[in-house]
């Protein structure tokens, strides 16, 4: 899975800008709307002031006897009009739109609006709250609003209750109630929070811009140092294949050497005897002819020898005897076998030419690769042979081989002269378990945690890649199976794999 | 048979064919050295190093012949052994896989004749065995204490070619002033020295800069075997120390960096060592070269991936030797 920087700082950043942007727009927008109803509620407060202190005193009598009076009444009473006019002139040049007066019982004494005179109020939220001395607003949006002169439209109203207090007691004698139209306070306060919300989304944008370049850079190193990495451990791993293979091909060519020198010499030597025998064959042959034309059962031969000839047979070999060229000749068959044998053995090593997935005996395999290490080993290690019966496993054989060359060379290596290495195999719980055991120096503490681990060496004087036992542990973990290790100092090493006898279908294994 | 001696009296030596050991751990082996040398040779077998060792203890043997990799003692621990208990024989180590270590141990330590590689030649197997089991025949009967301690010469000249500078100051402090010390930077300078000083000892690298210089190395001990020739080198190429046993006998063989007490020590015995052959010359021939001439030098060289030029001043340097040691000139060189 790839961490792909630049889109993930993209998404990361777009949503970061939108919460930002948000957020600070309704912030923004909370505040002005805050200051505009606060400043809405003191200009109302201030007309509630001078109404209270103009009006009041003159229509408190015309309020007091309202409750008495029924809606038609309270409608029809001249007072009406004149308080009409008076608020109208009261209102003059201000963005008040509506005015309402309610007794103290919550009967709406005045309005603006006719058809309200005479509704009852009393279970008002706003007018209970304005009697108990508070002042209270709310903002609303009518699609159509009675105004004092008309009908107008698609309006922001602030209504706010306030009590109207007796200039002369203090006392709450009754609720004013203002609308205020708004509208176009809050289409400037829109205004506004368009435009912070532009400016910041504006700088934002640029701070995005500056730092996409930053990340876009360090997302090129990035890639650049990983395509490095890939193929320096592509390279590493190649070398380790190549190093091992460099070292097995090192020790087959010694294993081939001995019974080629042999083979060739022998060879050699028989061919310049194939000279030694011209003559006797030569004599041999005439000898023969003579004596198979002979009819009478009795041949006299007699030979005139020249000089020449007595050369000839004084130079003669007369060691030569059909025992010793028997035996030239069938040493020099044990040597071709003894190569034909190693051929064989690295044929079924590599199995090149075989099937990548196969029926497997692991037995057979172990054999193949001790042979293959026989060299690596050398005559000074005894090897020990504890094969129990396990039945064939489908797995890829030559990646099973590589794990056993890799823990037998392991071995080889930390095992001094006259050591052993035992290998055990045995069938458990439907697990094949093999066991390589090395009576070696053994694997100090602290670095048996991490032998598994890629690049991981303590050979790297010897040109150890920290590879092998890395790509053991991978193969073993394909195979469904499982590595362990356990060591002494002094004592020696065991290696376990397990690998199930059922295996998962080829075709995971193939891939 | 019958042997003519330099003074020119004749005088019978034992007819008594060579004696040759031959140490393998593989028994097909032996046998094919069996079918090989029995016509010509008095042979003994050993089938491990530890049994050679054991033979070497009650007998003698003008040659000996040893795999190098064998279980328990290994072939140049052999020639050592070999070495220190009948110095008069002739060792020729045999082995299938020339790693550096045995090769380098044959020369300083096991100080062989002949370094051979398995799978051998017939021909050249007999001819090698033959040339040393002659040489060891002659020198037998003519220089029985042949190995006795010398004293160095109190003057020696030792040529140093090497462009190192640290390596040069390093051998002013090795050589204590007991020695001469010459240095030569190029092929040039180093032949000059060789023209116009007393050279008893040359210590080598095998390359000036890009050019190979082991075939100067061989000429000169093919030209003039007295002179001792040591190797100090950072090169390690299996095959080439391999021609600088055969074809130049060289003395020993150092790595670089300089070991101190290793090159004083390496140059002490090379001292005494040209004493010996200064005063016994016949025991020149225990450090006879294969046959070399310039054009299998130079081929040599161009194999090992020389450039045309460096051919070029290699092959001027190789007839000015030539040129330098013809006429009889080795002899007065003392």
């Amino acid at each position: 899975m790839q961490f792909r920087l630049v889109r993930y700082f993209t998404f990361a950043s777009l949503a970061a800008f939108i919460v930002v942007t948000s957020l600070l727009g309704l912030a923004q927008r909370h505040i002005a709307i805050e200051n505009m109803i606060e400043l809405q509620e003191s200009n109302s407060i201030n007309l509630t002031k001078t109404f209270a202190n103009s009006l009041w005193d003159e229509f408190l009598p015309f309020v007091k006897r309202a409750g008495t009076m029924d809606r038609e009444q309270l409608h029809n009473d001249p007072e009406q009009r004149r308080l009409l006019k008076e608020v109208h002139a009261l209102m003059r040049g201000l963005n008040v739109v509506k005015v309402k007066v309610f007794d103290l019982n919550g009967l709406t004494v005045f309005s603006t609006q006719a058809s309200q005179i005479g509704d009852d109020k009393s279970s008002n939220g706003g007018f209970l709250t304005a009697i108990d001395g508070h002042i209270v607003s709310e903002l609303t949006h009518r699609d159509t609003f009675s105004a004092f002169e008309q009908e107008i439209e698609n309006r922001d109203v602030l209504s706010s209750y306030i009590p109207i207090v007796s200039p002369h007691n203090g006392r709450i004698e009754g609720v004013f109630e203002v609308y205020s139209d708004v509208t176009p306070f809050l289409a400037s306060v829109s205004d506004m929070t368009w435009l912070v919300v532009g400016l910041v989304i504006s700088l934002l944008g640029l701070l995005y811009l500056t730092l996409f370049f930053v990340v876009k850079r360090a997302d090129n190193i990035i890639r650049v140092q990983a395509e490095e990495n890939s193929r320096v451990q592509l390279q590493v791993a190649q070398n380790e294949k190549m190093a091992s293979l460099g070292q097995m091909v090192a020790g087959v060519a010694h294993e081939l050497n001995t019974p080629l020198a042999f083979t060739r010499s022998n060879l050699s030597m028989l061919m310049d005897f194939v000279d030694e025998l011209r003559l006797p064959l030569k004599w041999g042959g005439r000898l023969i002819g003579k004596l198979r034309e002979d009819t009478s059962g009795e041949v006299h031969l007699k030979i005139r020898l020249s000089e020449r000839t007595r050369r000839k047979l004084a130079d003669l070999d007369n060691d030569l005897s059909p025992e010793q060229l028997q035996e030239m000749l069938s040493e020099s068959l044990t040597g071709l076998e003894q190569m034909s044998e190693l051929v064989v053995n690295l044929k079924e090593f590599t199995r090149l030419d075989r099937a990548k997935i196969a029926d497997f005996d692991i037995n057979h395999g172990i054999n193949t690769v001790l042979y293959i290490a026989k060299s690596a080993i050398g005559d000074k290690i005894e090897i020990v042979r504890c094969f129990g019966d396990v039945p064939t496993i489908q797995c890829a054989p030559s990646q099973i081989n590589q794990i056993f060359i890799n823990l037998v060379n392991n071995a080889a290596q930390s095992v001094s002269e006259h050591g052993k290495i035992t290998v055990t195999t045995s069938c458990v719980d439907g697990n094949i378990r093999v066991e390589v055991e090395d009576t070696g120096q053994g694997i100090p503490e602290d670095v048996l945690p991490h032998i598994f681990e890629a690049y991981y060496t303590t050979k790297d004087a010897e040109g150890g890649t920290g590879l092998g036992l890395s790509i053991s542990r991978d193969i073993v973990l394909e195979h469904g199976g499982n590595i362990d290790v356990e060591s002494k100092i002094g004592v020696g090493t065991k290696f376990t794999v397990l690998l199930p006898v059922e295996q998962r279908s080829g075709q995971a294994l193939a891939a | 048979m019958i042997s003519t001696s330099r003074s020119g009296q004749q005088r019978i030596v034992t007819t008594r064919k060579p004696r040759v050991l031959f140490v393998d751990d593989e028994p097909k082996i032996l046998h094919s050295m069996r079918w090989l040398f029995k016509k010509d040779y008095d042979l003994t077998f050993a089938s491990s190093g530890q049994e050679a060792i054991e033979l070497l203890g009650h007998r003698s043997f003008e040659v000996i012949v040893s795999d190098q990799k064998m279980p328990g003692i290994t072939g140049v621990e052999v020639l050592q052994e070999a070495q220190r208990r009948s110095p008069g024989s002739m060792r020729i180590l045999l082995t299938g896989y020339a790693d550096l270590k045995s090769i380098i141990g044959s020369i300083n330590e096991g100080e062989v004749f002949r370094f051979i590689t398995k799978p051998w030649s017939n021909d050249e197997l007999k001819a090698v065995v033959k040339l040393a089991a002659q040489t060891a025949m002659r020198i037998s009967t003519r220089s029985p204490d042949a190995s006795r301690a010398v004293a160095a010469p109190r003057r020696g000249g030792v040529l140093l070619i090497d462009r190192d500078p640290e390596i040069r100051s390093a051998f002013g402090k090795i050589l204590e002033g007991k020695y001469l010390l010459h240095y030569a930077d190029d092929l040039d300078q180093a032949l000059d020295l060789l023209d116009r000083e007393k050279i008893q000892v040359v210590v080598s690298e095998t390359h000036i800069g890009q050019t190979d210089i082991t075939s100067v190395i061989k000429l000169l001990k093919r030209h003039h075997p007295n002179i001792i020739s040591i190797v100090l080198t950072e090169h390690r190429d299996a095959e080439a120390i391999i021609d600088l046993i055969n074809e130049g006998q060289i003395f020993r063989f150092l790595r670089k960096p300089v070991k101190f007490g290793q090159c004083r020590l390496s140059i002490q015995s090379a001292m005494v060592r040209y004493v010996q052959l200064m005063a016994h010359p016949e025991l020149c021939a225990r450090y006879r070269t294969e046959e070399i001439d310039e054009e299998r030098l130079l081929t040599q060289a161009r194999r090992r991936g020389m450039g045309d030029t460096q051919a070029g001043v290699l092959r001027q340097a190789l007839r000015r030797l030539t040129r330098l040691f013809s006429g009889g000139m080795t002899t007065a060189r003392m």
